[in-house]
């Protein structure tokens, strides 16, 4: 019987609470009697309930917004499958060719090699003057209009990459687009506030804030802070507000520093900027 | 409904019953992943992954196992590129575990934050397929069965881990502590 056996190799189960009323009774049986399987047990069973004894860890909030975020791109993304756009159609046919994201590549290649012969050319001043070679002019124009539309797709199109370092490739892209869009624009506030990386959110932060001269982005920056959960980007965040001397940067520090969670360099470092301020 | 219900919805096109799987299983699988990296931020990343995942391969689903089953063969996966992907980078510094509140906390909170944290220390000593089971068994509510089938092998060889995951944290433990869990 099992009370002459050791136990020792049962014990994983045990601690599980697997077995039966009676296999358990003659397990607790033959621990009473053998010391070495007491022992073994004895410690095993301290550290097997110390270890449900650790709290719990809890996410931030932000990863359910991030999730409701990821999940609604892609039911979106669905609905519009049928009537897949240019871009797709043009990464299926060149994916059939090519193995890894091969339409990313082309179209780096093609804003590289054609953007920069369209745009270097940047003969702004012989489009409106017409004269000699007007079709020429006509044609770059479309030339740069399709060099910038791609340059656009591939930004947003890198901003939505699973990997981390194509999202900041995504990021600093969206340089290249003297006047971004709507889409390319919510696509970085999207990024800055949602991305779960905290790289990816930093860089977009950067590509951001080179159009801080429009007033919604300015807003846009401004009401991220609240939203940042890590205190690397609630810094650099921080520095940008005060920088810019954003509207509104005064009211949004005293907010954060009413928050009980707020990291204690963050804190100190909004307290100094609201000095700087006149606060 | 069952979670094997609701991902045969997810898989034919009703993307939107993933919510409600994420509302079930997101705390779970961050906890696994916190236990597992100790890295707060990584651990959000992961997760939204094993998520991504779910949506990107919905169509493999075929529900000869538990939903959860599943979900963390891809949470083990999604973990294993992050990390072969990132082995030779040092992540940024982020959120500690044990940055928590400022106030002053009494004497034997004190004592017992202090043996967490040596927990939590003895744990990230052990061999990762090791810790891995340790967490998976007691942090997951996974029954040593099904974690046999997420890590596609016998039973007993799981149970034979967990035990030895076990002597080595007591090991690690005692280690860091001086103290005899033993006696």
């Amino acid at each position: 019987m099992m009370t002459q056996q050791h136990v020792i190799d049962l014990l994983p189960d045990f601690l599980m609470g697997s077995f039966t009323e009676s296999e358990r009774g003659s397990i607790q049986t033959h621990l009473k009697s053998c010391p070495a399987c007491r022992r073994e047990y004895e410690s095993l069973s301290l550290l097997w309930n110390s270890l449900s004894a650790l709290p719990e860890e809890k996410p931030s909030p932000a990863m359910r917004e991030r999730f409701y975020a990821m999940l609604s791109a892609y039911e979106q993304g669905i609905r519009h499958g049928e009537t897949s756009s240019v871009w797709e159609t043009l990464n299926q046919f060149i994916g059939r060719l090519l193995p890894s994201q091969p339409a990313i590549q082309f179209a780096m290649m093609f804003v590289l090699v054609v953007g920069s012969f369209v745009l270097g050319s940047r003969s702004e001043d012989g489009l409106e003057s017409g004269g000699n070679g007007q079709d020429d002019q006509i044609e770059l124009a479309e030339l740069r209009g399709e060099v910038l539309a791609m340059s656009r797709m591939l930004a947003i199109s890198l901003l939505q990459q699973q990997s981390a370092s194509e999202r900041i490739k995504g990021a600093s892209w969206t340089d290249r687009l003297t006047q971004p869009d709507e889409q390319v624009i919510g696509t970085l506030v999207q990024t800055l506030n949602y991305d779960p990386n905290v790289n990816v959110r930093l860089a977009a932060m950067d590509a951001l804030t080179k159009y801080s001269e429009d007033p919604e982005i300015r807003e846009t920056l401004v009401g991220s802070l609240a939203k940042q959960t890590s205190p690397l980007v609630q810094l650099a965040l921080v520095e940008v507000i005060a920088e810019l001397n954003l509207p509104g940067a005064a009211t949004v520090f005293r907010q954060i520093l009413q928050s009980k969670e707020i990291n204690q360099t963050v804190k100190e470092r909004i307290q100094e900027r609201l000095t700087q301020l006149g606060e | 409904m069952t979670d094997n219900e609701l991902m045969f919805q997810v898989r034919d096109g009703d993307v939107g019953k993933l919510g409600v799987l994420f509302e079930r299983y997101h705390g779970k699988l961050y906890g696994f992943f916190v236990r597992h990296t100790s890295k707060r931020e990584v651990s959000e990343d992961l997760v939204q992954d094993v998520f991504f995942r779910v949506l990107k391969y919905r169509h493999t689903f075929r529900g000869e196992a538990p939903f959860t089953v599943w979900m963390y063969q891809l949470a083990r996966n999604a973990s294993a590129d992050y990390f072969r992907k990132w082995k030779n980078e040092t992540p940024m510094t982020e959120r500690t575990e044990e940055q928590q509140s400022d106030d002053p906390l009494p004497s034997e909170r004190v004592q017992e934050q202090e043996e967490h944290r040596l927990l939590k220390s003895a744990m990230l000593k052990l061999s990762e397929d090791k810790r891995e089971v340790l967490v998976m068994s007691r942090f997951q509510d996974l029954k040593y069965e099904e974690i046999g089938k997420i890590l596609d092998c016998p039973v007993g060889t799981v149970k034979a881990r967990v035990h030895y995951a076990l002597k080595d944290l007591r090991d690690e433990y005692m280690k860091l502590t001086g103290a005899d869990v033993k006696k």
